[in-house]
């Protein structure tokens, strides 16, 4: 370590020191024990209905209804104001803000990949605040090819579900499970930890004890691959291409969209739950009421499916999906960072990856000076990456704000020796803030190699060798 | 509400909540708002941190960690929903030594995300591994906000 990296260091250090002197809250620490003893308490939500189930098992509860009646397309969620508060996402301390009036200003955005439709293990849960804010909690779900039973799986920082839990059960090595009954005797779930994982299985009163503690044993081996029921499968509706989701003021309402390349989308009567009536005609709504509110679906073109999810009593989803199309398609509002580089129009971006943790994102746009472009990211495992650009006139970029930063998408810089990567992996929290990475860089983190080829006479792409394996991407 | 079983601070050895509670909560506070840059949204970061925690106390494994986590956690919704973090020289503070005052203010350009690992770091004394804990990211992605942040502070510092 340098005497500059030492200076550097100590005078963070003392300037963070300094800074927090300022502040120590309210001087009567037992004035604000007993604010927190308020809150706490004030956070203890009464039962829902008549099964006496806690809101924090509300929460998935709601998350599985939700599955269940989106039935394997894009659905959307607004978790209840009322969700568990964890140490992931603890609830907003303000209450939502009220419903909008006139034209909906996007507050968080957040971009799905091609498979974003439930029976994949990872982003197959599009609720927002998983999007938003969890996104490492994958979601598996597998039904009987009839359709009459689900089992679950998902596992994440916490869940709330854990309180109503009455059964404790061994589940072997050490582990102990705690086993509840979903309401209105829908099925029992059961939670257990490892570390500081939280695992939930959740299954229908039509799946098996047996077939369910199979499940969850199958689970612990291996959390990234439990071996469903006999039969049980992971609906195979078609996949989206990509999907935008886009939630308004404070998450109460959320709006999605989906592209289907080639039309494959869903059929309307595939929306579980939704009405009987003849499917939509393109542009016509079709409304579900919900025990969370409602959703309404539209499709828009021929190969583009919107859905609105409010959670809110007093927004009417139809109404909303008035507004839908005041949303670009791609549904990433410019960035005021990235204004000096507006959205290509002929933009493309897709998503994909075998499984989790291999994942990429591929950009293609054509530049001022009519080169075709091309940028590549990948994460691997999680927390590798590599990337690839384009030629040099492709510095270029699609992107947007959420939540205040920058949460997708990209741009390249000089090929294959420069990326400039502002992006936001959808399939968890790997990003770069708008710095810059080289190949040299990349080397320098251990086990990389980097090579470049040309595509075409106007594309050069690069390929990343991640300790051994092959990261080329296209 | 009732406390139970002591848990183990990692400085602090076995501790109760209340304990726990005196001896971290004006820490937590200034946690907050070195990641805010406002007094008001730290207080109550950290008694919605505390409150969590008071609720789940028989469940909670590590109490500093936990606490970071709900701090880290508060902090971006607060700052989802603030939309700044830009520093404010609130009346009557504590008059800043100049390098001090460029600290503050290179580290409100950065990320959050990359604020919220250097504020771990030089604040919270955390190593890279509890960082990772406490915000629930990668390792690897925890080294890459770090090294880029201090790039960039030492860049704009010198």
């Amino acid at each position: 370590m340098s005497t500059v990296d030492d200076s550097i260091d100590e005078r963070i250090e003392a300037a963070l020191a300094a800074l927090a002197a300022d502040v120590s809250g309210t001087d009567d620490l037992a004035v604000v024990r007993r604010r927190v003893a308020e809150r706490a308490a004030a956070a203890t939500r009464p039962p829902v209905g008549n099964g006496g189930v806690g809101g924090g098992h509300r929460w998935w509860l709601a998350a599985a209804a939700a599955l269940v009646v989106l039935a394997g397309v894009v659905g959307i969620v607004r978790l209840q104001a009322d969700s568990p508060d964890d140490p992931v996402s603890p609830p907003p301390t303000s209450p939502a803000p009220p419903a909008p009036a006139g034209p909906i200003v996007p507050e968080q955005v957040a971009v799905l990949g091609p498979d974003a439709g439930m029976g994949s293990p990872s982003r197959s849960n599009p609720y927002m605040d998983w999007v938003s804010e969890r996104p490492e909690d994958p979601y598996l779900v597998y039904t009987r090819p009839d359709g009459s039973d689900t089992i679950s799986y998902t596992y994440g920082s916490d869940f709330g579900g854990s309180d109503d839990a009455q059964e404790i059960v061994d589940l072997g090595d050490d582990i102990i499970g705690r086993r509840g009954t979903l309401p209105d005797d829908a099925g029992q779930f059961l939670t257990w930890s490892s570390g500081d994982v939280v695992h939930m299985v959740s299954w229908t009163s039509g799946v098996s004890e047996s077939e369910a503690l199979d499940f969850v044993r199958s689970a612990i081996e291996d959390p990234d691959a439990p071996v469903p029921p006999d039969g049980m499968v992971a609906p195979s509706y078609p996949q989206p291409v990509d999907t935008a989701l886009v939630t308004y003021r404070g998450g109460d309402i959320t709006v999605g969209f989906a592209r289907y390349r080639d039309g494959q989308r869903p059929a309307a009567d595939e929306l579980a739950g939704a009405p009987d009536d003849d499917p939509p005609a393109s542009g016509q709504v079709v409304v579900t009421p919900t025990e969370f509110g409602e959703i309404a679906t539209v499709e828009l073109g021929t190969d583009v499916l919107a859905w609105v999810a409010s959670a809110n009593d007093d927004v009417d989803a139809a109404t909303l999906v008035e507004h839908v199309e005041l949303v670009p398609y791609a549904g990433v509002p410019y960035s005021d960072e990235l204004s000096d580089h507006p959205m290509p129009t002929d933009a493309d971006v897709a998503f994909g990856g075998d499984q989790p943790p291999t994942r990429w994102v591929r950009a293609t746009w054509t530049a001022d000076d009519g080169q075709r472009c091309v940028a590549l990211m990948a994460g691997m495992n999680g927390n590798r990456r590599c990337g690839s650009g384009s030629p040099p006139s492709c510095l270029a970029m699609m992107g947007g704000t959420a939540n205040g930063e920058t949460r997708y998408f990209v741009l390249a810089e000089g090929s294959p020796t420069r990326i400039a990567a502002t992006f936001n992996d959808p399939n968890g929290d790997d990003y770069y803030d708008g710095s810059e990475f080289t190949p040299e860089l990349i080397a320098a983190d251990a086990g990389y190699t980097f090579a470049s080829g040309a595509l075409d006479d106007s594309v050069t792409v690069a390929g990343v060798t991640v300790d051994g394996e092959d990261c080329t991407l296209l | 509400m009732i406390e139970s079983a002591p848990k183990h601070d990692s400085s602090m050895g076995p501790v109760t909540f209340d304990r726990f509670f005196e001896e971290r909560y004006r820490w937590a506070v200034r946690g907050a708002y070195l990641l805010t840059y406002s007094a008001d949204a730290a207080e109550d970061i950290a008694q919605d941190a505390f409150a969590q925690m008071l609720r789940r106390w028989d469940e909670i494994r590590i109490p500093q960690a936990y606490l970071w986590r709900a701090i880290t956690s508060g902090a971006r919704s607060w700052g989802r929903r603030a939309r700044r973090h830009e520093p404010v020289d609130v009346p009557g503070s504590t008059a800043f030594d100049s390098d001090t005052i460029a600290v503050r203010d290179v580290l409100a350009t950065l990320s959050d995300a990359q604020r919220e690992v250097i504020v771990l770091r030089y604040f919270g004394g955390f190593k890279e591994r509890e960082i990772a804990a406490a915000t629930g990211r990668p390792l690897s992605t925890v080294k890459s906000h770090l090294r880029r942040g201090l790039a960039t502070m030492k860049e704009r510092l010198q």
